[in-house]
């Protein structure tokens, strides 16, 4: 188990070490200039573009401008941002726990709501539950979230003139229900994909662990069928499911994007698409090496945490 | 096989095609009636598609024509999904989305799974250095958020229809060439391919010959999932400014305009995003319903 957890840990260094060459490549290659945001729309005239240039260090060969943010990013500085001058760690120290409520709570609602309607569409099977679970979560799975997030917002404001009060982030230990109130919609409405999906994976596993021998006889010896389905078959099939609810978790980060955008939240999915906007190119290297080490270290504890769910599974 | 039923078929009697002509319709029917929403996906892809072939025709307005109406209508006989902040008939405009959304998802998913599945199978069959980095990079690829990674192609090529197709492309690549690779990995042990290769046959041939035909039918299913999950890639890029630009009429980019055109307009913004509901959902049920009739091992799964 050690040797595959570091042989693993190994892997990860190697795919962010690609990551960090890949996202500095593609932004090189494209169009804009980060100088531009720090000299001003207005002002800027050609010599003091390039004294930023120069100040910046745009000027230097692409592996030095590579080497010396590497550099940085090793000994923990994440760079400063162009555009306002903050600290990227600063930042994230503000943003993070945006991001991080929205997902848990998204989380969270997806296994409550995806895995007991998943069980009821199993056990249920071809009654017209299990038809209306089906169809809701086919649904779920192609409405796109940043319109049912629009809906959200712009049904209640055409209706009766109501719309949210845009505010900073409410910190949960100062006014819980504010908090609250502000981070449940939008977590609503990003958990719907995931949810229909974990639905339709739990109902899945469930009927096929109930097809199983060991089912058969739990049956047959009597038991109730609530401690057949609690106790005995549910266990075996929610190992795919905290897996995939484990794989969530870097598609949920992606969704952030759109639901903080929508709904105005200072997060960090947020934080990419305004710095990638302004060219801000060691803000977005540094984001996109912080997001690829969290999803490799999420990835790496589902697959542990797979092997002890199911002690039949043993890596080597 | 394949010749054996040709030639079947051309003895048989003008009588024995038409009792089998009636067979074929009675085994369609029985598809139909055990796939309900199959069928029902299958219209509904069906019918777009004819719209998006025929929207220059059937749809009453042109995409930029500004005088079709007042600004901000709601539905009315004249402008049955209402009009947008210029004035522009809706209907119109989503009709000629529907050419813009397949094109881009048609495109991306053919290019895309055709470039993974040659991956997949050289990564597969190959194994050694050479699968080696294939792997590698795909592992990059699928450890960072993939609506994040299509903003930065994005960015990083001007939004444009072009940008739009390759950027959806590159995100399906890597996921599926993990998958092909995969079955590409059992097949290769499988007695019908040493056979193959005990009778001399070429890696190549061994490659497109024996192994991508018993990949087609996983390939046909995925396609057709896919085609929904592009749909909404190009959606969400299109809806953050990053996708297809204007005057081009992309569902994403009006539900974006009409939260961000003051004063907002609920209509704008609901039929775009119901014909992105629709569409998705048509390829979700056919694809749901194709993979239960190919593949019946799959049944239930997912």
């Amino acid at each position: 188990m050690r040797a595959y957890i570091i042989r693993r840990l190994l892997l990860g260094v190697i795919i962010l070490f690609i990551l960090s060459i890949a996202v500095f490549v593609m932004l090189r290659i494209g169009p804009g200039d980060p100088a531009l945001a720090r000299c001003g729309m207005i002002e800027c005239t050609p010599e003091r573009l390039e004294a930023y240039h120069e100040k910046l260090g745009l000027n230097d060969p692409y592996v030095a401008q590579y080497l010396k943010w590497l550099g940085d990013v090793v000994t923990g500085d994440l760079g400063v941002s162009n555009f306002n001058q903050q600290p990227v760690i600063e930042a994230l120290r503000e943003r993070l726990p945006v991001t991080l409520e929205l997902v848990i709570i998204t989380l969270m609602f997806t296994t409550v709501i995806g895995i007991s309607f998943g069980v009821i569409s199993a056990v249920y099977r071809n009654t017209i539950a299990d038809y209306v679970v089906r169809v809701t979560a086919v649904l779920g799975l192609s409405v796109p979230n940043f319109w049912v997030a629009t809906l959200v917002l712009l049904i209640p404001l055409d209706l009766w003139g109501y719309a949210p009060p845009l505010r900073s982030n409410i910190s949960f230990f100062d006014d819980p229900v504010g908090n609250l109130r502000q981070f449940v919609p939008p977590a609503l409405v990003l958990g719907l994909a995931a949810s229909a999906g974990i639905m339709r994976l739990t109902r899945s596993a469930l009927l096929e662990v109930l097809r199983t021998d060991y089912i058969r006889t739990a049956r047959s010896k009597g038991l109730r069928e609530a401690v057949v389905i609690g106790r005995h078959a549910l266990k075996n099939s929610l190992i795919p499911v905290v897996t995939v609810l484990g794989l969530q978790f870097a598609a949920l980060l992606g969704g952030t994007v759109i639901i903080e955008n929508i709904f105005s939240l200072q997060g960090i999915g947020r934080y990419f698409l305004q710095t990638l906007s302004t060219k801000d190119f060691t803000v977005v290297q540094s984001l996109t090496l912080y997001i690829g080490t969290v999803v490799v270290l999420i990835n790496l504890l589902v697959d542990i945490s797979y092997a002890w769910l199911d002690p039949r599974i043993r890596y080597s | 096989m394949a010749t054996g039923s040709a030639i079947g078929v051309l003895e048989t009697s003008l009588a024995e095609v038409a009792r089998a002509r009636r067979h074929w319709a009675r085994g369609l029917w029985n598809v139909i009636r055990q796939n309900p929403l199959g069928f029902i996906g299958f219209m509904i892809v069906f019918i777009l598609v004819l719209v998006a072939l025929l929207a220059p025709f059937v749809a009453p307005y042109a995409i930029d024509d500004f005088r079709a109406g007042y600004p901000r209508e709601g539905p009315s006989l004249a402008h049955p999904f209402g009009t947008d902040y210029l004035g522009r008939d809706m209907l119109s405009r989503v009709m000629h989305g529907t050419r813009i959304s397949l094109t881009v998802a048609f495109l991306a998913v053919i290019g895309g799974t055709a470039v993974a599945t040659v991956l997949g199978i050289v990564s597969g069959y190959s194994g050694g250095a050479l699968d080696n980095i294939i792997q590698r990079i795909v592992d990059t690829v699928i450890a960072f958020p993939q609506l994040l990674l299509l903003l930065l192609l994005a960015q990083v090529m001007g939004p444009s229809m072009r940008t739009v197709i390759l950027a959806v492309a590159i995100g399906i690549i890597a996921p599926i060439t993990r998958v092909v690779r995969g079955v590409a990995l059992s097949e290769r042990n499988n007695q019908y391919v040493e056979a193959a290769r005990a009778l001399g046959a070429s890696t190549p041939r061994i490659l497109f010959h024996h192994i991508a035909p018993n990949i087609v039918a996983l390939a046909i299913i995925g396609a057709t999932l896919l085609l929904g999950v592009a749909i909404l890639a190009e959606a969400s890029l299109s809806f953050l400014g990053l996708g297809i630009p204007e005057p081009n009429p992309s569902w994403g980019t009006d539900v974006s305009l009409a939260r961000t055109q003051f004063p907002i307009h609920l209509w704008w913004a609901f039929f775009p995003g119901l014909a992105i509901t629709l569409t998705v959902l048509g390829f979700n049920l056919l694809g749901d319903a194709l993979r239960d009739i190919l593949d019946p091992r799959l049944r239930g799964r997912l």
